[in-house]
């Protein structure tokens, strides 16, 4: 990681995620393997002297102490030698409670707040002590939607403006994608890959990364002299790089358009469902050779172009794929 | 202890906190009122204990004797007055830890429920 950027580590359950940020954390230990902070090995440094900060899924607030004494906490630990004096301590906890917007809460109890302020006063805590890396755990998991977006774009407002450098768990790929510079996808206990946003969008290096992240169609089709057939559009498998034989097309809900006549190319297709969702229309199709209905987005004056309705008779082209061997089963 | 789980534990390391210093600031204080009340308990339990310590105990004057055991020997030995007296005290005993334990619960019972998560 560079320093100032947020990362994402993304995945499923299980993936190993939380693991890994545990060892980075010195919260957990490596059976091998080594994490270095600016090139040096921390493994026998006490998590003091790493200078890292957790914010935990569960906040995990000291629940006998105000909020106040709860930022405070990493301030008063330190060793005599290093610790500050109370009045600028207490003078630091005021600035970090003006900085989580939470001025006048210094007296209350965890108990006595809300989700969002918890977290809040949970994110203050671990900046008391200046951390060079902060790590988040699924950081608003716990929270209902709303708070999540707001305290998702604040939480990036804050990293810019301190220029920390964060590294965050999710198993929200929204999320991953909305928030970071950065995304590690993981499988596992592997990294399957790591690029910014866009490009593990685009240009998912694996399966698992494409169904993961997104909304994503899947089609199975054969590669035949350098070339496979999806959705009735051609394309080269010769970028890929794959082999002749049976293949996996994946195709985004976006990259497909639907036609009401079929020009050169089109697969014809019934529409089952519209969902009208905001922003975008969700238009769900059957088609004949495919089992699965197949799902495309349009934007809202695309759809009301088309006339989108149950029971119409459609068109579908691909415009754009990926391409990966069959799974062997 | 269990049921609080150690997040907060957690926590205090990732803080800097030596294993001493969470110990004394964030285990302790979360579970003091159920120490006092396991405390107490016990306290009235070994106050009362007679069969099986008078067995183990080797019954010993003046080394391994206890109240309970020494109202027993002052009986045994005609001196009622004396162990009247004994007995009342620990009666007396008994009803003090009793009134520590309604106090207990009385003050602090719904932090002793709330701690339990």
């Amino acid at each position: 990681m560079a320093p100032g950027e947020l990362v994402a580590l993304l995945g499923p359950s299980g993936s190993g995620k939380t693991t890994l940020l545990c060892l980075i954390a010195d919260l957990d230990f490596p059976t091998s393997g080594q994490v270095l902070f600016g090139g040096e090995d921390t493994f026998r440094r006490h998590a003091r002297e790493r200078r890292v900060g957790f914010v935990f899924q569960h906040y995990a607030l000291f629940r006998h102490m105000t909020v106040a004494d709860n930022i405070a906490f990493g301030l008063r630990v330190k060793p005599r030698r290093e610790r500050l004096p109370e009045t600028v301590i207490k003078a630091r906890v005021s600035e970090l409670l003006s900085l989580v917007q939470l001025d006048g809460l210094a007296r209350r109890y965890p108990a006595q707040l809300s989700g969002g302020q918890r977290q809040r006063v949970a994110l203050a805590r671990a900046l008391a002590i200046a951390p060079r890396v902060l790590l988040l755990n699924e950081p608003f998991g716990a929270l209902d939607a709303r708070v999540r977006k707001e305290l998702r774009r604040w939480l990036r407002g804050l990293h810019d403006r301190m220029g920390l450098t964060s590294l965050f768990v999710t198993h929200d790929q929204e999320e991953a994608l909305k928030l970071a510079d950065r995304i590690v996808v993981m499988n596992r206990g592997r990294i399957e890959q790591v690029g910014a946003p866009g490009e593990v969008y685009e240009h998912p290096a694996s399966p698992l990364v494409c169904e993961f992240l997104g909304d994503v169609n899947r089609f199975d089709c054969v590669v035949a002299g350098g070339r496979a057939s999806v959705l009735d559009s051609d394309f080269a498998a010769a970028v890929t790089g794959l082999a002749d034989g049976p293949a996996v097309a994946y195709v985004r809900p976006h990259d497909i358009e639907i036609v009401t006549q079929r020009s050169t190319v089109g697969l014809p297709a019934i529409v089952r469902h519209v969902a009208d969702a905001g922003p975008l229309v969700v238009v769900e199709l059957g088609v004949q050779s495919i089992e699965r209905p197949v799902e495309v987005m349009l934007a809202r004056h695309e759809a009301a172009g088309l006339a989108m309705q149950r029971g119409l008779s459609v068109f579908l082209r691909a415009r754009r794929v990926q391409l990966f061997l069959a799974p062997i089963h | 202890m269990q049921k609080q789980g150690s997040d907060e534990e957690e926590a205090a390391l990732s803080l800097g906190a030596s294993g001493l210093a969470t110990f004394v600031r964030v285990t302790l204080p979360n579970f003091r009122w159920a120490l006092l009340y396991g405390v107490l308990l016990c306290n009235a339990r070994a106050m009362g204990e007679f069969g099986a310590v008078s067995v183990v105990s080797g019954y010993i004057r003046g080394l391994t004797n206890m109240l309970p055991l020494q109202i027993e020997i002052l009986y045994n030995e005609y001196a009622y007055t004396a162990s009247f007296a004994v007995a009342s005290l620990l009666a007396l005993l008994a009803f003090v830890t009793l009134g520590l334990k309604v106090v207990l619960e009385w003050r602090w019972g719904d932090e002793l429920a709330a701690t339990r998560r």
